[in-house]
């Protein structure tokens, strides 16, 4: 099972402009001042990479935090 | 569905990509108001530089010179041409096909067959597995396959989502019936339910040009489109690739018996670096057996781009020697397939950007 740790730094390291340590499993993503289409595209790789299946767009839309997108991977639904 | 031919060979390939050049910082008026997102577009999605096609330059042009240049170099006479197939979705006219045309401005022999084929993305494949059926079926032994697209000329020039994405090409590859046992294994697939990830909405039948297809309107993200423009989601072209072609390279390899670890190059699509990299991840295959820098130099070449990476990053291997390769496209329709064959030594590869 991937952590949350885990998960965040493959986030930071898809996402470019995210440097390490910036995200936290309580950032509110959608504050973020560089959070765009292409954070999104690295986030949804960044997700297929931890959990081996697709985010899918509405799913990512209920999410508001870090951690959000984390439980909807870890609990396989 | 699946299918697998014992004697065809892909003898020679010419690519023939637009004639200028752009890189990313001729486009960086698109991101203004974000100069990070240029910054990212460069990093991340990994498209330095894309060859285009200026308009009056069209795809028959650039398979054209794709084709003369395969006809002169590798010295086959175009009599000798059994079949021309052109795979494209930007093709001159609604009426006749660029098959066609190209037939003629080739001086091919009337016995000779032409048709075109619309697909994009995976459209090289589905030419090549057709080129094979008519080997097969033992009415040609030569057949010439023309596959490519001017997606820019499709793409609204502010839209900011889109435009960095994709270059021009056209290509040209003779495929022959073979006198040894050379399995190709084929598996095509497609979804028409995502057709609406990927799409030119208007400018067919069903919604013909006229002033309403022409009011442009701005997205979300500020790209600015028009119904007649090009299309498409990211996302979801990006989580239907993670979807499915995973699972279609593992069912090819599978119903050809073969391991990962026999295949010398998987050569997909070239839709941008970024894809491609997940795409190997998931695969767990090492970044060394998945080309991508016809991504990086050439821009999203829709159905030119796997015989581009043929030429451009595996050409110098496959003039000399012979190499086990999976090609797979996916894209379009939604729209995929795959094959596995082997090729080489084919001494004619080259790419080459077209001069105007």
């Amino acid at each position: 099972m991937t952590t949350i740790d885990a998960f965040i730094e493959e986030l930071e390291s898809n996402i470019m402009a995210a440097e390490s340590g910036d995200l936290t499993p309580e950032t509110r993503f959608r504050d973020l001042p560089w959070w765009d289409s292409l954070a999104v595209l690295a986030t949804l790789g960044a997700f297929d990479t931890c959990f081996g299946r697709q985010l899918a767009a509405e799913d990512l839309k209920r999410c508001e935090t870090v951690r959000d997108i984390y439980d909807l991977g870890a609990s396989g639904a | 569905m699946q299918a697998r031919f014992d004697h065809i060979t892909l003898s020679a390939l010419s690519v023939c990509t637009g004639p200028e050049t752009r890189t990313l910082d001729d486009d960086a008026g698109l991101y203004a108001d974000s100069p990070g997102q240029l910054e990212r577009m460069r990093s991340m999605v990994g498209i330095d530089r894309r060859h285009v096609a200026p308009r009056g330059v069209t795809t028959l042009d650039l398979c054209e010179a794709a084709a003369r240049n395969l006809l002169s170099a590798a010295e086959i006479d175009p009599g000798t041409i059994d079949a021309v197939l052109c795979v494209t979705q930007t093709p001159d006219h609604w009426q006749p096909c660029n098959a066609n045309l190209l037939h003629g401005r080739l001086a091919l022999p009337k016995t000779a067959a032409a048709f075109d084929v619309n697909q994009g993305c995976s459209g090289w494949v589905y030419g090549l597995y057709l080129a094979a059926a008519m080997l097969e079926a033992g009415g040609a032994r030569r057949v010439l396959l023309l596959a490519g697209d001017t997606v820019t000329h499709c793409i609204h020039p502010r839209d900011r989502a889109t435009v960095p994405l994709f270059g021009d090409a056209g290509s040209a590859a003779l495929v022959e019936r073979s006198g040894e046992a050379t399995p190709a294994w084929f598996a095509l697939h497609s979804d028409g339910t995502g057709h609406g990830a990927i799409k030119v909405p208007a400018g067919g039948f069903r919604q013909p040009s006229g002033p309403d297809t022409c009011v442009e309107s701005t997205a979300e993200d500020g790209s600015v489109r028009t119904p007649e423009s090009l299309f498409m989601s990211g996302i979801e072209v990006f989580n239907f690739t993670l979807r499915e072609e995973p699972g279609a390279v593992r069912e090819l390899l599978a119903f050809a018996g073969a391991e990962a670890e026999d295949v010398d190059a998987f050569v997909f699509h070239q839709a941008n670096p970024f894809i491609l990299k997940n795409l190997a991840k998931r695969l767990r295959l090492p970044e060394e057996k998945v080309p991508m820098d016809t991504a990086r130099r050439f821009g999203n070449q829709s159905s030119a781009s796997v015989p581009a990476a043929l030429a451009h990053d595996l050409g110098r291997i496959l003039a000399r020697e012979r190499r086990r390769v999976l090609c797979s496209g996916f894209g379009v329709g939604l729209s995929w397939a795959s094959c596995l064959l082997d090729i080489g030594p084919a001494p004619h590869i080259r790419i080459f950007q077209y001069q105007l």
